[in-house]
């Protein structure tokens, strides 16, 4: 599905990506972790397109898409969450899902008709904003909304274009444990075709959620394993020294 | 998100019949202005669709209407081609020029957009300047209006023309309103509000902008051509910097982002012209405090008072709908 190789990006003299790999197959779900500063969101903007990388190669499906612009790839099936929220402030709950379903089915340039008002869109927007759990916020101005409910939407962006491949960062920050307990819900409530990464600090959720754990430091992979042989790592164990025991 | 709410319509028809009445009953002198009110208007609405929905601040109006005025003007009094088919040519190139600056200003924003787009509409201008076949700083008169005897109606005659001019303004209105109601307009409102995310969404972020600059240039060089045919004269006037400040004054005062605000400005905007002006020089100083007035009111200028009257309750009288 998702091909990384030897992906490599510097910010002046700062290498924030070294020679990253990463290969993730249909459907699975990689969780990757790693202390701050490592590099995680530089390597989600690089392969969705936001970054161009120094040197090294990104493959979907097969095909290069190292030189492809970020809507290309969107189209091609990849999806993201932002860390910090990225939504269409001025607009509804609504607006915002009716936008993102009809982007991400590539219904933007009638003149005529509004593929938002369209049944087929309206259902699809009722099935991500249950997902979500934002059904009863629809009406809401995003401005007017909680943090937690903006991070719901946050996902509901990203989900609504019914992606192959998702990437979500850090979804969970500053939502709570009812917030955690519900993204849990809602990741096992996908389907299983759907790959996804995910970046992710709460060690519990990720092992829960993961089929398999990568650990990036220092722009570097120092670790890649399933959630069993992640626990016991001692490599990760120094990393998030006394942040889990078993 | 643009609604084409009762308050617009309400706005729209008060507008349009008011003018109406006004040409009918006035005399050859009110006939000019309604004439100069629709055609202000209709590059207004042209203006308000890229910048009060798309976030495209352009002072390159004026020269788009120029270039409309041009275009038509050249093709019939210099080339002799058929008014039908002149006006056809004024329209797609217009849109064109419009197109490729849209789809060039497409990554830059802020005031390098404002910057940008100024330029483009400053190279037409020399290029229209110095073109001698065009005039020059003289201009080019013997321009045709229309011949609708085909139907029964005499262009020629003031009131006739008013009330075409007119017609055009509601045209112009309803292509906007259908277009920022279809899926192109809620596309170019997500551009406004987040264009990251519309990339991330898979949007071809400049080809929209393009495409909308095209669509907002057609009005405008629409309006251009209705005035080369009124006046049947045009100059390098037409395409100066200033016209595209005056269209953007006009957006602000009735109300950026609205699409019925602009009908409004261009009405007030005239009309102060015209009846300030005969007491004093100072016109300009009573559109600024005006303006000042319509931007502390909360950005939604006149068309925001009139909604308040209209329809109060909340969502109202705050930013436009693009916003
Ligand atoms: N656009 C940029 N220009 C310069 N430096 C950058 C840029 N983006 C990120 N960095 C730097 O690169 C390093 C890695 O940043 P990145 O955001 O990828 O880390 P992260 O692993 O996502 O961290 P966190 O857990 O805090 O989100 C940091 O030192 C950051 O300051
Ligand atoms: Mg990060």
């Amino acid at each position: 599905m998702l091909e990384v190789r030897d992906l490599s990006k510097k910010f002046g003299g700062l290498e924030v990506s070294r020679g990253v790999s990463l290969d993730v197959a249909p459907g699975e779900r990689r969780v990757l972790l790693g202390p701050n500063g490592a590099g995680k969101t530089t390597l989600f903007n690089l392969i969705a397109g936001t970054l161009k990388p120094d040197c090294g190669t990104i493959r979907l499906d097969g095909s290069d898409i190292t030189g492809m612009t970020v809507n290309q790839r969107a189209r091609r099936g990849l999806a993201r969450s932002f860390q910090k929220n990225n939504l269409f402030e001025g607009l509804s709950v609504r607006d915002n899902l009716a936008l993102a379903v009809a982007t991400g089915e590539g219904r933007t340039g009638s003149l005529l008709a509004c593929a938002h008002d369209s049944a087929a869109t309206l259902t699809q927007l009722a099935e991500i904003a249950a997902q979500v759990g934002l059904s009863a916020h629809l009406d809401w101005p995003v401005a007017h909304c909680s943090y937690g409910v903006r991070r719901q939407l946050e996902i509901g962006l990203a989900l609504a274009t019914r992606p192959r491949l998702l990437l979500l960062d850090e979804p969970t920050s500053g939502i709570g444990p009812e917030g955690v307990a519900a993204f849990n819900a809602l990741i096992a409530s996908l389907p299983r075709h759907l790959a996804m990464i995910i970046i992710e600090h709460d060690l519990d959720l990720a092992f829960s959620i993961a089929d398999r754990i990568s650990v990036l430091s220092e722009g570097v992979v120092v670790f890649e394993g399933t959630p069993e042989t992640t626990r016991h790592s001692r490599q990760v164990r120094e990393l998030y020294l006394g942040a889990f025991d078993d | 998100m643009f609604y084409q709410t009762r308050a617009k319509n309400l706005t729209v028809l008060l507008v349009l019949g008011g003018l109406a009445l006004y040409a009918v009953y006035g005399g050859y002198f009110a006939r000019e202005i309604v004439v100069e009110i629709a055609l202000l208007a209709m590059l207004a609405i042209a203006l308000d669709l890229v910048a009060g929905y798309g976030g495209m601040i352009s002072l390159c109006h004026g020269a788009l209407f120029g270039i409309g005025a041009y275009l038509f003007g050249g093709l019939t009094a210099l080339v002799g081609t058929p008014v039908w088919l002149a006006t056809l040519a004024a329209l797609a190139g217009t849109a064109l020029f419009g197109w490729a600056v849209g789809a060039v200003t497409a990554g830059i924003g802020g005031i390098f957009f404002i910057m940008a787009t100024l330029a483009f509409g400053q190279m037409a201008y020399v290029i229209v300047f110095e073109w001698r076949a065009l005039g020059g700083d003289d201009g080019l008169a013997g321009i045709p209006r229309t011949d609708l005897a085909g139907i029964g109606l005499d262009t020629g005659d003031s009131l006739t023309f008013a009330l075409l001019s007119l017609a055009a303004l509601a045209l112009s209105y309803t292509i906007a309103a259908i277009a920022l109601r279809s899926s192109f307009g809620r596309t170019l409102t997500g551009i406004h509000a987040n264009e990251e995310r519309m990339r991330a969404l898979g949007l071809n972020v400049r080809r929209h902008k393009a495409a909308a600059f095209a669509l907002s240039a057609a009005i405008a060089g629409a309006a251009g051509l209705l005035a080369a045919q009124h006046t049947q004269y045009i100059s390098p006037e037409y395409l100066v910097w200033t016209v595209s400040g005056e269209a953007l004054i006009v957006v602000i005062l009735g109300g950026i982002g609205t699409l019925a605000g602009p009908l409004v400005g261009a009405v007030v905007f005239v009309a102060l012209e015209h009846v300030v002006a005969r007491f004093t020089d100072y016109w300009h100083l009573v559109i600024g405090i005006l303006l000042i007035a319509a931007v502390m009111a909360g950005g939604r200028g006149l068309y925001g008072e009139i909604e308040r009257l209209l329809a109060p309750g909340p969502g109202t009288g705050k930013g436009g709908d693009g916003a």
